[in-house]
C-alpha cells in the first residue's frame, strides 16, 4: 500500500548460507530455444515440459519456438560489474555487468544461419539447455518463461581460412541478469533435449509436369534440396493435406496421386490460369505423421502454377 | 467452405464428391485414368478405379458407417 513519506525501503537480512548436499551449477551450454515474448510453460505442463515444447515448434508462427542446437564453444563477452570509486576511496558497485555469450554452431552451415539470421532483428525470448539437459528459464507467476534478451545476433559466417572450416557463430545478449540468477526457473529433462525437441524443416514445392486440370508436384527440402518423394510418397498423396486457391479463394481438390515416374504428386482440380498450391499447416502435417516429434516437422511453402 | 471428404486407396486420394458427380462407372474410368495411378499398368489402375467409384457410392449411401476418409 502506498504510503507519505515512506521510500519503499526494506530489512536486507541476506539469506541462510549452508551448503546444500547436492550441488547444482549449470553445465555447459550446448543449445537454446527462441521463444515468443509471451510463452510461459504453466506450472501444470512442467511435468510434461517436453511434450509442450514439441507441440510449440508446430504451432503457428506467433506462438511458435526455434530449437537452436549443436553450440560447440562458447565466447564470454559478459560484463564486469560497473565499480565507481568515490571521493574518500570507498567502492560502489554501480550496475551489474549482462551475459553476453557466443556460441559456435558446427552443423547446419550457411543455408541454416541463414535461417537463423532472419531472427537478428525479431523481439524474441530464449531458454538455455545444458549438456545434462537442464532448460533455463525464468520463473514468472504460474510459470516459466523466456530470458530477457538486448538482442539475438547470428553473424554472417567467417571464411574458412583452411586451419578452421567457415565459422558460424550466434550470440545472445541478455539483458537482466537477476532472470538467470535469483529469478532462474530450471527443469530437469528426463530426455536428450536436442533428439526430443527439433525444429521445422522448410519445404519447397516444385512443378515437375502439368497438364490440363492436373499439376504434378515434387516436395524437397528448400536447405538441401533433398527430394522426399520416397520417404513420403504414401502419407502425402491424400487431398486433406494440400491447398489449392486462385486469387486467394480455395479451389476444390478432386485428388491427389503419387507418381513414381516424376517423383512427385499429381494434384487435380479443375481450373486455368494461375493458381496457388500449398500444404497444410505443420500440426496438420505432423497429425498424420507427416514430421513432427521426436523428428523435424515440416512446413511447406507455395507454388505458383499456371494452369493450361 | 465444408471440408471435402477424401477416399485414400493404394497411393490416391479421390474427392468423394468428384466420384459421385459422374452417374457411371464407365464415366468416371474413362475421366480418371489419364489422371490417377498413372504408375500402374492398366488393368491394375482400372480396378483400382472401380474400386474407388464404389467405395464413393457405399460411402454416400451410408454416410454414418463411413466414418473416415481412408478405403482400407
Amino acid at each position: 500500500m502506498s504510503e507519505l513519506n515512506n521510500p519503499g525501503c526494506v530489512l536486507i537480512v541476506g539469506a541462510n548460507t549452508g551448503v546444500p548436499g547436492c550441488t547444482f551449477a549449470p553445465e555447459k551450454f550446448v543449445g537454446a530455444i527462441l521463444v515468443p515474448r509471451n510463452f510461459i510453460i504453466a506450472d501444470a505442463d512442467i511435468p510434461s515440459i517436453i511434450s509442450k515444447l514439441q507441440e510449440l515448434t508446430l504451432a503457428s508462427k506467433a506462438n511458435r519456438i526455434y530449437p537452436v542446437f549443436r553450440f560447440e564453444e562458447i565466447s564470454d563477452n559478459s560484463e564486469e560489474p560497473s565499480i565507481a570509486t568515490l571521493g574518500y576511496g570507498s567502492k560502489q558497485v554501480t550496475k551489474e555487468g549482462k551475459y553476453d555469450w557466443t556460441f559456435r554452431i558446427i552443423q547446419g552451415g550457411l543455408c541454416y544461419q541463414n535461417k537463423l539470421r532472419a531472427f537478428n532483428k525479431s523481439n524474441m525470448k530464449v531458454l538455455f539447455i545444458d549438456a545434462e539437459d537442464v532448460i533455463y528459464g525464468t520463473r514468472v507467476s504460474g510459470g516459466l518463461a523466456g530470458l530477457s534478451l538486448d538482442f539475438f545476433y547470428a553473424s554472417p559466417f567467417k571464411a574458412n581460412d583452411a586451419s578452421n572450416s567457415a565459422i558460424f557463430n550466434v550470440r545472445f545478449a541478455l539483458s537482466k541478469p537477476r532472470e538467470f540468477n535469483e529469478d532462474v526457473a530450471f527443469v530437469k529433462a528426463d530426455q536428450d533435449v536436442e533428439e526430443a525437441v527439433k525444429g521445422v524443416i522448410d519445404i519447397e514445392l516444385v512443378q515437375l509436369a502439368v497438364a490440363a486440370n492436373s499439376v504434378t508436384v515434387g516436395l524437397r527440402t528448400a536447405c538441401d534440396k533433398v527430394n522426399l518423394f520416397d520417404s513420403l510418397s504414401a502419407p502425402i498423396a491424400d487431398g486433406n493435406l494440400w491447398l489449392v486457391t486462385k486469387n486467394g479463394a480455395p479451389v476444390t481438390i478432386t485428388g491427389v496421386s503419387e507418381n513414381a515416374g516424376l517423383k512427385g504428386w499429381n494434384v487435380l482440380f479443375t481450373g486455368t490460369g494461375e493458381h496457388v498450391i500449398t500444404l497444410v499447416s505443420p500440426e496438420e502435417l505432423a497429425a498424420v505423421e507427416v514430421g513432427g516429434a521426436p523428428e523435424n516437422g515440416f512446413e511447406a511453402g507455395t507454388l505458383k502454377v499456371t494452369m493450361p | 467452405m465444408a471440408k471435402d471428404t477424401f477416399i485414400k486407396m493404394d497411393g490416391a486420394s479421390v474427392n468423394v464428391a468428384y466420384v459421385l458427380s459422374f452417374s457411371t462407372e464407365k464415366d468416371f474410368i474413362e475421366d480418371a485414368d489419364s489422371k490417377l495411378y498413372l504408375h500402374r499398368d492398366s488393368k491394375t489402375r482400372r480396378s483400382l478405379l472401380r474400386s474407388l467409384f464404389k467405395h464413393a457410392h457405399k460411402q454416400a449411401n451410408e454416410p454414418s458407417k463411413s466414418g473416415g476418409r481412408t478405403a482400407h
